[in-house]
């Protein structure tokens, strides 16, 4: 198996505020290679954060230490502002969850991914403007020549999501880190955003860290599932294998969903052990 | 007390319109349906589907309509009154956005309570965050301090407080994450169960409209394609190819079942 | 500060430092306190604000003690001692009259801070009354009020004042009612913008589903939703009244000789600017540091009052 693409050990990210410092991540290790990894996590167990960090784009009061964190070689803590911006859009792309604040609400669509093109490639505007039209089709968007023109709020949430994954990927980056992008979105265009996601992925051999609060989701979606909860991993295994997860927390969550072929009339409520939040934790079901 | 009717909401061919002379779109097209007393409704449907329009027509927000809405066999003035709201209330989807940010929940809980003049209001704010599940210590909090969960409770408590008979709940979980859906969804049906209340849901997720309702009407493009029950639902017997196409992606995105550990 | 000086003084503040930062607030009172220790734990950082503020807080405890504070009765004339510059005798330097500068200074800070703050709590419950109740209830209310307001606004600040003081007559009283007069539009048209905002979202929808009255509506909640940028807005204005108010000095349309007002301590000094320059650039810089403080200061409230960060 070649080198990872993201290698993180012992991941600590610390608040400071009016109550006193809290740490948010308190100490996770994982490995991302030319696969789809979940993170699965409630609000508050530090899925998000994560993903920033790894972009260097988490909020001002955060401070980061890690035993390392590097991106192919390149160590991630000690880099500077310069060379976080040739990573970013670069070499990581972010896809947020909602386009409509990712995408800006003054400028044509169309204008919009040439600019993002031009700035990673050379290009006269001309070329910018084919290449645009050919990764607006490659996301299966019918109509390239007239979606060009709109603006991001004439599109709907799946289309302006679509055209996000196409700018995301114009640079053709090493890997994409996707914070809850299809949180907002229908559930039959769920289906279509992640397939074209996923057809764009395995095809280029990206790397893709997506995070997201909805473990059907993101076991029927991804290789491999890291559950988080309270700033830990409590378990890290393949996504085929989330029917047999050992973490008691893991089981919960799997077990407090409403499900269409299993009644029940009540839901089973994930109780929280205190004992989680520094105990024992799973790796490809093994206790680590 | 009035036997006219056997139900106690009924929708008669209602229709809402937005946008003005020229570009007025149907957003809700000639839709009727019925709930019986203490039954739970659900409306299914994608975005746009005008199944929140519907809920906030019924709700008093809107009185822009054409149609009947009928409580309890009399049909509603498109103006609504206190006594109306008195017995129909609304949990908004948006847990971060229905609690007023500068006021603590003990203020949430009286102003409800203070404009339809009740009694003993410290009192009746304690006992109803306990039936939420929330405790005393969270009285004299801020919403922003509170948990998406918490808040959720808030509004819920906010809503009985006056003690209606209906409850409005406009996809009051899919804001939150599965682990605390979970919770909520027990509250409401417990709540339902001890109150003897009667819901209307609105959801795009399947599963839970199944869970919390005995019948829901599938909505598509402003019309209720049509009702299923329950079990309906889950063997996916329908009729509608539309409504085949919403439960195959429903299902699809389910996991495979966990194993079931002695 | 010595060990024992210290402990003690961890001491007797860890009471209060507890009770504020206690994880369950227990009553109403409490819960603001702790939520106002948080947003002034935030100004902290902000060095600017914290240095407008201290500014801020110097020169009211200066109007406040201002009779504690001057060194010379502030009105006697004393011919003999015209014109000098800063000495042991006077701080300050004397004015054309053989005023000491710094006592005049000093109680026109009084002048200042009255005119200013008397001119904000004039305004802001005018601007917000205007503003919210034409952004909530829409129609022909807000029509007719906004047209109001668009009549204030044509007109430059200081122009208008300038009107109302020339058809009231020179004076403090009449200066700060021009001003206020001047000064509410914004800030309705500010409430109205953030009213337009705000009836559009969830919790006011609940509230109108219990049945509650406009008046209610407006003024339990559309209102406190608005203080924060109308507190931001009025400190910033202070500047803008201060000049104001020191223009209309400097026209001999304000506060009227012998007042100490900086204005007018400026207008008088200006024919002496090229030889005894003190008389007109103290009351000069006053003018600067307060409104330079209030802007500073303005800046940073404007940071912490966000509501999106509670």
């Amino acid at each position: 198996m070649d080198k990872p693409l993201i290698d993180v050990k012992d991941l600590r990210i610390r608040f400071e505020s009016a109550h006193g410092s809290h740490e948010a991540v308190r100490g996770i290790s994982f490995t991302i290679g030319r696969e789809k990894v979940g993170i699965v996590g409630e609000s508050g167990s530090g899925k998000s954060l994560t993903g920033r960090s790894l972009l260097k784009l988490t909020p001002k009061g955060a401070k980061i230490t890690a035993a390392h964190m590097r991106f192919r070689g390149t160590d991630l803590l000690a880099a500077g502002e310069k060379e976080m911006r040739t990573i970013r859009g670069n070499h990581i792309s972010m896809i947020l969850q909602d386009p409509k604040y990712s995408l800006n609400p003054l400028m044509r669509i169309g204008n919009q991914i040439v600019e993002a093109y031009r700035l990673h490639h050379k290009a006269r505007p001309a070329e910018a403007k084919t290449k645009a039209l050919a990764m607006l089709e490659s996301v299966h968007i019918r109509e390239p020549e007239r979606v060009f023109d709109l603006f991001p709020h004439e599109v709907s949430g799946g289309m302006g999501q679509r055209i996000m994954i196409a700018m995301m990927l114009i640079p053709e980056p090493d890997l994409i880190i996707a914070d809850e992008p299809t949180s907002a979105l229908d559930v039959t265009v769920r289906r279509q955003v992640l397939t074209i996601l996923d057809e764009l992925v395995s095809r280029r051999g990206t790397g893709l860290m997506f995070i997201s609060h909805d473990l059907n989701l993101v076991a029927s979606f991804c290789d491999r599932v890291l559950v988080m909860y309270a700033g830990r991993i409590m378990e890290d295994l393949p996504a085929r294998d989330l029917h047999s997860a050992r973490h008691p927390y893991t089981q919960a969550l799997l077990e407090s969903l409403p499900r269409l072929d299993h009644p029940v009339d009540e839901l089973k409520v994930p109780l929280r052990d205190p004992s989680w939040l520094n105990g024992s934790v799973y790796h490809n079901g093994a206790l680590i | 007390m009035n036997g006219a009717s056997r139900f106690l909401i009924e929708a008669v061919g209602l229709s809402v319109s937005f946008g003005s002379q020229n570009t007025r779109v149907r957003v809700v097209d000639d839709v009727s349906f019925h709930i019986r007393k203490g039954e739970a409704y659900g409306l299914i449907g994608e975005s746009g589907c005008g199944k929140s329009t519907i809920l906030r027509a019924l709700s008093g927000l809107n009185g822009d309509y054409e149609g009947a809405l009928v409580l309890g066999g009399r049909e509603l003035p498109k103006r609504r009154g206190k006594d109306f709201f008195r017995r129909v209330q609304m949990v908004f989807q948006d847990p971060y956005g229905s609690l007023h940010p500068r006021k603590i929940v003990e203020r949430v809980l009286a102003e409800p309570l203070a404009i339809h003049g009740f009694d003993r209001h410290s009192e009746r704010i304690g006992e109803i965050l306990d039936a939420v599940g929330l405790g005393p210590s969270f009285r004299y909090r801020y919403p922003h301090e509170l948990s998406g969960g918490q808040r959720q409770r808030v509004a819920i408590a906010r809503a009985l407080i006056i003690e209606p008979e209906i409850l409005l709940l406009d996809e009051p979980t899919s804001a939150l994450d599965v682990s605390v859906q979970a919770e909520i969804l027990n509250l409401l049906k417990r709540l339902r169960r001890e109150r003897d209340l009667t819901y209307l849901m609105v959801s795009h997720d399947l599963a839970v409209i199944a869970h919390m309702c005995e019948r829901a009407g599938i909505m598509y493009r402003g019309e209720i394609l049509e009702e299923l029950d329950a079990g309906q639902i889950r063997d996916s017997q329908a009729k509608e190819d539309y409504t085949r196409e919403f439960l195959q992606a429903s299902i699809e995105a389910v996991a495979r079942r966990p194993e079931v550990d002695a | 500060m010595t060990d024992k000086a210290m402990t003690s003084a961890n001491f007797s503040s860890s009471g209060l430092l507890a009770w504020l930062r206690a994880p369950v607030p227990t009553s109403p009172f409490h819960a603001r306190m702790q939520q106002f220790w948080i947003q002034a734990w935030r100004l902290r950082s902000n060095v600017p604000a914290l240095f407008g503020l201290c500014v801020i807080i110097v020169i009211l405890l200066a109007a406040l003690l201002a009779p504690l504070l001057a060194t010379h009765d502030i009105y006697e004339q004393n011919l003999a001692m015209r014109l000098l510059p800063a000495s042991a005798e006077h701080w300050l330097g004397t004015d054309e009259l053989g005023r000491d500068v710094y006592s005049r200074l000093i109680y026109g800070a009084r002048i200042t801070l009255y005119i200013a703050l008397l001119t904000t709590v004039i305004v802001a419950p005018i601007g917000l009354l205007v503003g919210t109740t034409a952004g909530y209830l829409g129609g022909w209310v807000d029509t007719v009020l906004m047209r109001i307001v668009d009549v204030f606004l044509a007109f430059p600040n200081l122009i208008l004042a300038l009107a109302f003081v020339a058809a009231l007559g020179p004076g403090i009283q009449n200066a700060i009612i021009a001003i206020s007069l001047a000064s509410w539009p914004p800030i309705a048209r500010l409430a109205r913008a953030e009213t337009l905002t705000i009836r559009k979202s969830d919790y006011i929808a609940a509230v109108r589903l219990q049945g509650a009255s406009s008046f209610r509506i407006i003024f339990g909640h559309v209102v406190p939703m608005c203080i924060p940028s109308v507190i931001v807005r009025v400190t910033l204005n202070m500047a803008a009244i201060i000049l104001t108010a020191a223009g209309l000095g400097f026209l001999g349309l304000g506060a009227q000789p012998p007042s100490p007002e900086w204005g007018t301590m400026l207008s008088s000094g200006r024919e002496f600017v090229m030889t005894s320059w003190w008389i007109a650039a103290i009351p000069g810089c006053a003018i600067l540091l307060t409104s330079l403080a209030f802007n500073l200061f303005g800046d940073g409230l404007r940071d912490i009052l966000d509501p999106r960060h509670g």
